[in-house]
């Protein structure tokens, strides 16, 4: 994967998102568990509120006052520094039906690299597969994305493991505790294992973000399985193909219906990303609406 | 539609054949999948083996190449309503030509031009599927190569078409028709200027009559005769007839590159045949044109002709005589003439060529006159006994000239049997007609037989009369007439250019320094041209048939042929491939358009399966592994 995908245009584009975060757990900048519109005492301004009853009276802008002879404070910005975990799925599914998949959460998780690292938060990469834990050095500054994206590319898929078990070995081993956790993955792992690893991430008070990677040919499976014996490529398991191709779209769809709904649940942002959907648009806008950037 | 070899049906037995084999084919095929996860309760509920067949456009293809196949290999045939054939024969012989004669009418439209508007007309009305073969009947030709449907391509052929200046024959121009179409035709249509047959044709036949009914006055022949007794009596004879209804004033003109030479006039009866004589100039010698001219004309084409005058030494003469008195006798009448070139001959042995050419033999015995360039044979009467008859002479014929057509002679003639040609003169004796003087012309060599004893007559002006004017006709040439090939001589191994009477440019191959021109359809002069060499050769058109415009003789004769296709069920029974199976249908083979259509089919096919790899994103196993390297599968966990 070289690095030629990261454009200037891109990069400009990626400059003016920021991660969006709802709360935090409290930790070195911080303590508590504090939601995050609290008014912090930065020198950045932020925004206007209705003088109540408590409020420093130091924040009152007088100036306003003489203008419309109402109180009202001043809010600034709260500084937070994020530990952002982007664990991308590296297991052997992700290579399938083509590499561009695993390519694409690559860039995915660069991108939202990026992005953190921008915003002055703390990120790195971690490769959910088989096999000793692998995790990309913490960048902090901008000019860590190029090393980011080197070691990106390096990344191959191999094998398979359950997603739960890898969460545990890595909460541990890669000492995952706090912040924001985005995980890039296809989904196609058993539903209850999936609902294990995320939880091993929120019982670690993470907040936790999940974004679908799949190629329009595994959401529509019938246009192109025209029977035959299907392997499953991590597992072995292998199955003679007969059934109607609303048969097979209606067991994609409650598949992935499954993953949306226990997140939504969970309150954990949940996005799909096609892989004929453009990578910019999908940050810029999509991520957008689903609560993931700002 | 039908099938002509429904046996071949037998071949949709491969079509179970080729189900099975996509059945076995999707089993046996792997696709490498991301997970089976999503379709793990499907893999629950349903059992493992479902006798579904899954079919894609690639099985749509095999199985629509497969069915074509075996529709090709059963030779279907479509039977459509046979498209209807016109065999169409226009007459374009020289009578075609023919114009109401000017000062009565003003001239107007030929005949031709009136048949090419009737014939344009029809074509106008003709269905756009109607097929049509136009012939011509001089030359016989076919206008189109092939039969055909398109009006613009006919209307096209049928403008271009030209009148000739050679007679024609209907029958003749039908029958090749038939001939090219190998099969009779729907509808017959005939334009000319012939009338309709009385017998009864049949609906099938169209007769359009675009005849000129017109008085019409024709040179009919010409004869060059070089100078005989003196040298200025270089002379063209002109035989000249009246095909009119009327008396007719004729003029005769002799010209050479626009000079007048010589004029004759004469005054026709209806249907009357003469021999003008043109004396033309001592020193005349070349290509000399003679013109007719009369008042009541309706054809062109036969006014004009065109011959060589050779002005150079006569032909040398040798006389064979058997008996003395012959021998005097010829040698006083030959003695007469200063330029003639005679010798004498005894007849023993074979006769010997006369140094330097050929040579014209007088003799009183037959069997002297073999390889003479022309021949005069006296068949006097054993013992001679002059003999008092009428004689009578056969109008237009150049050795008739200057004798009354019916004139009393005391000459001792030969009275046996005849059975040769018919005579020039001939003599009533007792009330039976006896050749006198019989010409004759084969091969270009002329022969002329004397039948009386010329030492009993020698001075008689009929029998001298009679003489010279054979020996005259034998000396000279006709005129080349058309119908064959124009022979030119004196060329070079090569092509050589043709200039045509009407200005066109022809070309013809020289082989062995002769060349034989066949495309002479147009009377007139025609020089062939090759390099510094150039000879002139004339076409000239005397046809009475043709000129007679009053009477159009028929040259239509209904036929009785073997293209008769019977009707009914004994047509059903018709053999070989293609049979027309019920009156006025056409059987049309299906199997080329089936085999191209298969073709299209496999080429779709072809390029579909190499899409479908293209695209196909879930690698089979036998791909992933030759990519890869032998795939170990992980166990389950």
């Amino acid at each position: 994967m070289p690095t030629t995908w990261l454009t200037p245009e891109l990069i400009n584009r990626l400059e003016a998102l920021e991660l969006s975060v709802r709360w935090v757990r409290a930790g070195r900048t911080l303590g508590g568990r504090f939601p995050i519109n609290r008014r912090g005492s930065s020198v950045e301004f932020a925004d206007y509120a209705a003088y109540c009853a408590g409020d420093d009276i130091r924040a009152i802008d007088w100036n306003l006052y003489a203008r419309l002879e109402r109180l009202f404070v001043k809010t600034y910005r709260e500084e937070i520094t994020l530990s952002v975990e982007l664990i991308v799925d590296a297991t052997a599914s992700m290579g399938l039906p083509t590499a561009e998949k695993f390519t694409r959460a690559k860039q995915l998780a660069v991108s939202l690299g990026y992005i953190a690292v921008a915003g002055r938060h703390h990120a790195r990469l971690s490769w959910l597969r088989p096999g000793r834990l692998s995790a990309t050095p913490w960048c902090h500054q901008r000019r860590d994305l190029f090393r980011m994206a080197e070691l990106a590319d390096a990344a191959r898929v191999e094998g398979q493991t359950p997603m739960a078990d890898w969460m545990r070995r890595a909460a541990i081993g890669l000492r995952i505790r706090g912040g924001q956790a985005i995980l890039i993955t296809d989904g196609m792992a058993h539903p209850a294992d999936f609902f294990r690893a995320l939880h091993v991430l929120m019982v670690r008070n993470l907040e936790i973000k999940v974004i679908q990677v799949l190629s329009p040919q595994e959401l529509h499976p019938a246009r192109l399985l025209r029977g035959g014996l299907l392997v499953d490529v991590e597992t072995g398991q292998t199955h003679q193909l007969a059934y109607s191709p609303a048969e097979l779209e209606r067991a994609v769809a409650d598949h992935n219906e499954l993953l949306v709904r226990f997140c939504k649940r969970h309150g954990i942002p949940f996005a799909q990303h096609r892989l004929d959907e453009p990578l910019a648009t999908f940050i810029t806008r999509t991520l957008t609406s689903h609560g993931f950037l700002e | 539609m039908s099938f002509l070899a429904p046996g071949a049906l037998v071949w949709l037995a491969s079509v179970p054949v080729l189900l099975w084999l996509w059945r076995l084919a999707s089993t046996r095929r792997q696709a490498l999948v991301p997970s089976l996860v999503p379709f793990e309760h499907l893999l629950r509920r349903a059992p493992k083996r479902r006798s579904r067949l899954v079919v894609t456009l690639l099985f749509w293809l095999q199985l629509g190449a497969l069915l074509g196949l075996t529709a090709a290999l059963a030779r279907p045939v479509l039977l459509r309503p046979r498209a209807k054939t016109t065999l169409v024969v226009l007459d374009t012989s020289a009578s075609m030509g023919a114009r109401a004669a000017s000062g009565l009418w003003g001239g107007g439209a030929s005949a031709f031009e009136r048949a090419q508007r009737a014939l344009l007309a029809r074509l106008a009305r003709k269905a756009p599927t109607e097929q049509w073969l136009v012939m011509t009947t001089a030359p016989v030709a076919a206008l189109t190569p092939q039969p055909m449907s398109d009006a613009a391509l006919l209307r096209q052929a049928i403008e271009q078409a030209r009148v000739s200046h050679l007679g024609g024959n209907l029958s003749t121009a039908a029958h090749i028709g038939r001939m090219l179409l190998a099969a009779e035709p729907d509808r017959t249509v005939v334009v000319t200027d012939e009338a309709r047959p009385a017998e009864q044709t049949g609906n099938r036949l169209q007769w359009v009559a675009v005849g000129v009914s017109a008085p019409n006055v024709a040179l009919v022949g010409l004869d060059a005769q070089g100078p005989l007794c003196q040298a200025a009596e270089a002379s063209v004879v002109a035989t000249v007839q009246s095909f009119s209804d009327a008396e007719a004033a004729v003029t005769v003109t002799a010209a050479q590159e626009g000079r007048r030479l010589a004029e004759a006039h004469a005054v026709f009866a209806p249907g009357e045949r003469q021999s003008l004589a043109l004396a033309l100039p001592g020193e005349t010698s070349g290509w000399v044109e003679i013109a007719l001219a009369a008042k009541r004309d309706g054809l062109e084409a036969d006014n004009r002709a065109w011959i060589e005058i050779h002005h150079g030494a006569a032909v040398p003469i040798v006389v064979r005589p058997h008996a003395t008195a012959f021998r005097d006798t010829l040698s006083a009448w030959l003695g007469a003439c200063e330029t003639l070139t005679w010798t004498v001959e005894d007849d023993s042995g074979p006769p010997a060529a006369p140094r330097g050419g050929v040579a014209l033999v007088i003799t009183d015995r037959a069997d002297a006159a073999r390889g003479a360039v022309a021949s005069m044979v006296f068949e006097p009467p054993v013992p001679p006994r002059p003999i008092l008859s009428r004689w009578v002479v056969a109008s237009g014929h150049p050795i008739g000239s200057y004798l009354a057509p019916v004139e009393t002679v005391a000459a001792a003639l030969n009275l046996s049997p005849w059975t040769g040609s018919s005579s020039v003169v001939a003599a009533l004796v007792d009330g039976r007609k006896v050749p006198v003087v019989v010409a004759e012309e084969r091969d270009g060599i002329r022969s002329v037989v004397i039948r009386l004893d010329p030492a009993d007559n020698r001075e008689a002006t009929p029998v001298l009369l009679a003489f010279f004017n054979s020996l005259r006709w034998l000396m000279g040439r006709a005129a080349d007439t058309m119908g064959g090939p124009l022979a030119a001589g004196g060329f070079l191994p090569g092509r050589v250019a043709v200039r045509r009477p009407d200005g066109s440019m022809d070309q013809v191959e020289s082989a062995g320094g002769t060349v034989s021109y066949d495309a002479a359809t147009v009377a007139g002069l025609y020089r062939f041209v090759q390099g510094p060499a150039a000879v002139t050769a004339a076409a000239n058109f005397f046809d009475p048939l043709e000129s007679n415009l009053l009477h159009r003789a028929s040259t239509w004769r209904t036929h009785r042929d073997r293209f008769s296709f019977p009707l009914g069920r004994e047509r059903e029974k018709g053999s070989g491939p293609g049979t027309v199976s019920s009156l006025g249908r056409a059987a049309h083979p299906l199997s080329r358009a089936l085999m191209l259509a298969i073709l299209l089919v496999l080429l779709v096919e072809w390029w579909g399966y190499t899409k479908k790899r293209d695209r196909f994103p879930f690698p089979t196993l036998a791909r992933q592994e030759k990519r890869n390297g032998p795939t170990t599968l992980a166990a389950r966990p």
